[in-house]
């Protein structure tokens, strides 16, 4: 029995080892989308991976927000909002620990969207990051349209963000965090309220600039 | 053989786990105490950890240490050693439409569903944890206090 449980344990080894010298791709999430084009009168088939939509929002330094801000970097995103008195105040702990680690790296940045522009102004916002002590060449927060900060959530990033008067704080949302990579697709998603979770992304983040090493 | 273990495991760890609580009131017996029974004060504490860390720890942090300029500390706050009232007003009403010094804080939001047996629960357990040494925090003396809120 002790032999078997002995072997078992060395091939679970030996299978992680492989998995992590030989898997370094993370997968590419969300629905492609085949579509079809007429070139020369032939129809030819394409599959579009999903991407990120445009956005337009303004960050706490008042400074528009767009996605070439982004341009040659991975970012993590995430949305909250000030004022929310249940998981916001651990994923900005979470969030600041990614801050910390990836803060001497100019390929990562973070970008957190609030639900609640209309509270979280551009003022607003600035404290806050005031306050956390975070610089915003790093670390964006934007405001902006709410139904674009609503709309990209949900068919760009796949959460749920809405208002509810019965939620703590006035709205439900997500405590998500997502992995974006160079060309605007999501590569990862994490629960921003779980220490282990995070973990594991930071170390995805590792892994995700590593595949774009020449 | 193997649930044995575990019982005992299980009991050392209550055991532990209790000691732990006790610890506020070895460390620091209020000059009040005389007007209560120690093992009232002992209840409130232990009562009083437990609401902390469901409705206070996720801002203020497991050792009340604060996180950033976003959460303020506890340990020797000054809001808190002054005075239980205005302590007691911010617990229960949050500190949104405070006249507190414009952008040294964001606001923290109110708790209403909290009881004043609550109230006096948490800050009983913050008032004499962490080296704050507040004494016994009654019923009474929130109740008193709660009324003179200014804003809600
Ligand atoms: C959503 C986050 C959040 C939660 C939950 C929360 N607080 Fe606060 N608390 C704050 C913020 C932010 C401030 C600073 C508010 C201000 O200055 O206007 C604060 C201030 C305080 C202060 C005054 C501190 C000082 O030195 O001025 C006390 C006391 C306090 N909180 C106790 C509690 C207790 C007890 C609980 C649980 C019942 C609790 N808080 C739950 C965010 C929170």
């Amino acid at each position: 029995m002790k032999k078997y449980i002995t072997i078992g344990c060395l091939f679970l080894l030996i299978g992680a080892c492989q998995e992590t010298k030989s898997n370094f791709e993370l997968p590419i999430l969300g629905r492609t989308k085949i579509i079809s084009k007429e070139v020369n009168g032939i129809i030819t088939k394409d599959t579009i991976s999903h991407r990120i939509a445009d956005f337009s929002f303004v960050n706490q330094d008042s400074t528009t927000v767009t996605n070439s801000s982004f341009k040659d970097k991975i970012y993590v995103a995430d949305f909250f909002f000030i004022n929310c008195p249940s998981i916001c105040p651990e994923m900005s702990k979470q969030m600041y620990r990614i801050y910390e680690k990836f803060l001497e790296n100019d390929h990562v940045r973070l970008l957190s969207h609030t639900i609640d522009p209309e509270y979280d102004t551009v003022a607003a916002l600035a404290n806050y990051a005031r306050l956390l002590g975070v610089n915003s060449e790093k670390w964006q927060f934007v405001t902006g349209d709410k139904q674009q900060i609503y709309d990209i959530g949900e068919t760009s990033y796949m959460v749920v963000a809405n208002e509810d008067d019965k939620a703590p704080g006035g709205f439900i949302h997500s405590g998500a965090f997502l992995l974006i990579d160079k060309e605007r697709q999501v590569r990862g998603v994490y629960d921003g309220t779980v220490t282990s979770q995070v973990d594991l992304l930071m170390r995805d983040i590792n892994k995700l600039l590593t595949s774009y090493e020449p | 053989m193997n649930h044995n273990y575990l019982f005992f495991f299980f009991l050392y760890f209550l055991i532990v786990s209790c000691n732990s609580y006790q610890k506020p009131a070895e460390s620091y017996l209020p000059e009040n105490l005389y007007e209560v029974s120690q093992t009232k004060f002992i209840q409130y504490l232990i009562q009083g950890k437990i609401l902390y860390i469901s409705k206070c720890s996720h801002c203020h942090q497991h050792s009340g240490e604060g996180f950033r300029k976003l959460y303020p500390g506890l340990i020797k706050s000054t809001t808190l050693m002054n005075d239980i009232g205005p302590a007691a007003c911010i617990i229960k009403y949050g500190t949104k439409g405070m006249e507190r010094v414009p952008n040294l804080s964001i606001s923290m939001p109110a708790q209403a569903e909290l009881s004043n047996l609550e109230i006096a629960e948490i800050l009983t357990y913050i008032g004499n944890s962490w080296g704050n040494q507040m004494g016994f925090i009654s019923v009474n003396n929130v109740e008193k206090n709660l009324v003179n809120c200014t804003s809600h």
